[in-house]
């Protein structure tokens, strides 16, 4: 046989076998297949919304198919399914079949008690940490005595894993088992790292003294790491139990050595600390190599606000090459001696590098003195087009409407940049007064498509101040998502327009969820319809998060019937989607919407409260509000502190006069870790209201330590 | 009852009328002068609407604020929404009326702004 003839009849194979091995292709597909529509099955016959994966009991007929589906049940769901009735689920399971964190954490604090058996006897090294892991999120602190014991676990990232987690529920209990830790002298660096961190959570004196003298240690060998920084920063968490006076020693040592992680680490405490007595460690520290500690020196010399810092200011600021400590430098001078600063600054506006005279104007546009008018006015003459429009733009910041001639000479320039910024100052001067500039020459500019940015930029400015003229770009603008909600807002709080408000409602529709809070707060025609069908299609869908915006919407909107469609969505497996339900079913007056959330509350893992405040917080009627209230009054003075400050959170978002002082009570705390947690909660509420009762505190608060926090979240508030 | 029983008697109700003397003489100030604490709900209160210059600085509306709340009778000062500007600010400063008066409230205010103009009557005390 030729070689042609042999690739013509190649050889002979029997003829059953081709249809053989396709049926044994197929096996594996068809038994998924049946198995799924086993499960299919067994689920088409729960009752609808039931998602708790509890089992059900069925009838006589139905039992033959439940039963072949309980026998074929996802083992990760099964496992999930027990943790919460069954202590010793998790002790013999493996890592395949180990449900995921995230699904652990829908289940609560139910889950501590199996996860602690978890990692005291499970043998799989992986599934130990992952329970570890939970514990951590969890926070429950009846885990404790399991997590203590758990730190002589013989796997390094077991016992890493351990000492986080105990750094997320600090007790004093814990101390002397992380200071044991501590002392051996084999434990592996990225543990030591984390009992560093977990001693300075602690609040305890046992800590803070061993922390302390671990400051003071230079490494032995260039081989062992230097954790005097580590040792500073768990210190750092721990100040309020020290005297000042020890404290300020201990931040000029670190100011004064030689690790670079150190003094910038200290050189921001400082800046927080505001002792007088560090600006002699801190000068120095103007000339760092590290830019970053260059800048963060100067910025805390001028938090610090002590006028012998004045000179070494002055004589640094002709050195400057970058515009960040340009404008340190200025703003900490502006608060040491204001005088001194204008003649400095007068001298750096004539400077011959443009870079630094452009700079210069926007750091005088910036301080927003009066005094740097005639500055800014004499750069308006500079041969740089880039120095006058900074020098227009920082006129327009002062607000002083002498400037206002001056401006007005550049609304024709040349110069499109010019021309641009000397309108805005204009109309910043002016209060909104030159609108008609804004319109004219920079929304109607000539060949708009080669000056988009303009358009946009105008288009914006006129939207802001309700320009009805600006209606049909903002249209555009927000169906592009190129205009951000709260311009639309604003837009909308000057001008109520019906045509804007339907295209948002279409928006929102297609899938712009950014858009759900203007919705809920403007409450266009049809909006109910389109957030029920929404609902409807992301569940069918199992696309949570525009469920979710569905729900948010459909609790705004104030009619009750939408709770029907809302409490099956309670009883979700997933906690977000739960919470979302029943916040909604809350504000629609739900009389089992209170007992709902508080139980969320009391079982939630920590990790998750600052969401819980964040959903539960967007509660606006007075009604539901006043249901709620009492009961998270009661639990904002639990022991249990992430519970408490989480509950205390929901009130601060309703009402930040009273609850503020549950919160001055946690910036005040023995303990260091609700401190952090206060202070968490208080940056997260950006309401103004907070900021006046925040001023209103400082302004009386006689403990330096919490008038520290305070200062530092005012400063942070802008 | 002999004298020397008598002065056995008196030095313990001295010493607790001491005491307790002491601490309401001074308890309230101290307790006052360490932080700020919660002023009850039906305490009265009333405000006073202003137009102030503020003196010109990086945080002009916070150090007005910050002087101004050195008066405990200040319970809150709030402000219009031109945020970051110095000049021309609408405030509005709600005291508790028993202890102090709209026309303190001015005085002190005139005291801590460049210019202060009351843009309206200040309303009646009222409960909030």
């Amino acid at each position: 046989m030729s070689e042609d003839d042999r690739r013509a009849c190649p050889p002979r194979r029997p003829r059953w076998l081709a249809p053989a091995l396709l049926l044994a292709g197929l096996l594996p597909t068809v038994s998924l297949g049946w198995q799924a529509l086993s499960l299919g099955t067994s689920a088409a016959q729960q009752p609808p919304g039931d998602g708790d994966g509890e089992p059900e009991e069925g009838d006589g007929e139905s039992g033959g198919i439940a039963d072949l589906a309980a026998s074929t049940e996802d083992p990760m769901r099964k496992v999930l399914r027990q943790i919460p009735t069954d202590t010793a689920v998790l002790v013999n399971v493996t890592a395949r079949d180990m449900p995921s964190t995230p699904d652990i954490l829908n289940l609560g604090k139910r889950s501590t008690t199996a996860l602690e058996r978890c990692l005291a006897d499970n043998v799989d090294t992986g599934v130990r940490m992952r329970c570890a892991v939970v514990l951590e999120s969890l926070g429950d602190r009846r885990a404790l005595p399991t997590l203590q014991a758990a730190i002589e676990d013989w796997d390094p990232w077991v016992r890493y894993r351990v000492v986080r987690a105990l750094r997320a529920m600090p007790d004093a209990s814990s101390v002397e088992p992380l200071l044991k830790l501590y002392a051996r002298r084999d434990e592996e660096p990225h543990i030591r790292y984390g009992v560093i961190d977990a001693l300075g959570a602690m609040s305890d004196k046992r800590a803070v003294q061993v922390l302390r003298e671990g400051l003071k240690k230079k490494p032995e060998s260039e081989r062992k790491a230097d954790e005097r920084s580590a040792h500073f920063a768990a210190l750092w968490a721990s100040r309020h139990l020290m005297a000042r006076g020890t404290l300020e020693g201990d931040l000029r040592y670190c100011l004064e050595s030689d690790d670079d992680r150190l003094v910038l680490e200290a050189t921001e405490a400082a800046a927080e600390f505001r002792s007088p007595r560090l600006v002699a460690s801190l000068i120095p520290l103007v000339e760092h190599p590290s830019v970053e500690v260059r800048n963060k020196a100067v910025f805390a010399l001028g938090k610090i606000g002590d006028k012998t810092a004045t000179a070494a200011l002055l004589a640094h600021l002709p050195k400057v090459r970058e515009a960040r400590m340009l404008n340190n430098i200025a703003f900490a001078l502006e608060r040491l001696d204001r005088e001194a600063f204008y003649k400095s600054i007068a001298e750096t506006m004539a400077h011959k590098q443009a870079i630094i005279r452009l700079n210069a104007a926007f750091v005088l546009g910036d301080v927003k003195h009066a005094e740097g008018r005639a500055l800014l006015e004499k750069a308006l003459d500079d041969p740089s087009d880039f120095v006058r429009t900074s020098a227009i733009a920082a006129l327009g910041k002062l607000g002083v409407a002498e400037a206002i001639p001056a401006v007005e000479r550049f609304v024709g320039d040349v110069q499109l940049g010019v021309r641009e910024e000397a309108i805005y100052a204009l109309d910043k001067l002016t209060k909104g007064g030159r609108a008609d500039l804004v319109h004219d020459k920079l929304f109607k500019i000539d060949e708009p498509e080669e000056h988009a940015a303009v358009v946009h930029r105008a288009a914006v400015a006129l939207a802001r101040a309700g320009d009805v003229r600006a209606e049909d770009y903002l249209v555009r603008c927000m169906e592009n998502g190129e205009c951000g909600v709260r311009v639309v807002r604003e837009f909308l709080a000057r001008h109520a327009d019906e045509r804007l408000l339907e295209r948002v409602l279409v928006a929102w529709t297609k899938g712009r969820r950014d858009l759900t809070w203007l919705v809920a707060e403007q409450k266009p025609a049809g909006a109910l319809p389109a957030a029920s069908g929404v609902l409807g299609w992301a569940w069918a869908h199992e696309i949570y998060d525009d469920a979710k915006s569905a729900m948010d919407l459909l609790g705004s909107l104030g009619a009750p019937a939408s709770v029907a469609a809302l409490a099956p969505r309670a009883k979700s497996d997933d906690t977000f989607v739960r919470l979302h339900a029943a916040t909604a079913m809350a504000r629609l007056g739900d009389a089992g919407a209170a007992a709902l959330l508080t139980a969320e509350l009391d079982n939630l893992a920590a990790e998750r409260m600052p969401v819980f405040a964040r959903i539960v917080g967007r509660i606006g009627e007075a009604g539901p509000r006043a249901t709620l209230d009492p009961a998270f009054a009661d639990r904002q003075s639990l022991p249990d502190v992430p519970t408490a400050l989480a509950a205390a959170a929901v009130r601060l978002r309703w009402d930040p006069e009273q609850a503020a002082f549950r919160f001055l009570d946690a910036l005040a705390s023995p303990r260091g870790f609700e401190r952090d947690l206060a202070e968490l909660y208080l940056r997260r509420v950006r309401d103004d209201k907070l900021t006046w009762v925040l001023r209103r505190m400082l302004s009386r608060e006689g403990r330096e330590d919490t008038r520290d926090r305070l200062r530092v979240l005012l400063d942070k508030r802008g | 009852m002999k004298p020397q029983q008598a002065l056995h008697l008196r030095t313990p109700l001295l010493a607790v009328l001491v005491l307790f003397g002491g601490c309401a003489g001074t308890a309230p100030f101290e307790q006052a002068a360490d932080w700020d604490k919660p002023v009850p709900r039906d305490v009265p209160r009333a405000t006073v609407s202003l137009r102030v210059d503020l003196h010109p600085s990086q945080d002009c509306e916070e150090r007005f604020d910050l002087a101004l709340y050195q008066d405990r009778g200040i319970d809150l000062v709030e402000w219009d929404a031109e945020r970051g500007r110095c000049a021309d600010r609408h405030v509005r400063v709600r005291f508790l009326s028993q202890a102090t008066s709209p026309e303190q409230v001015l005085a002190l205010a005139t005291k801590l702004a460049a210019r202060v103009v009351v843009s309206e009557p200040a309303p009646e005390a009222r409960h909030e």
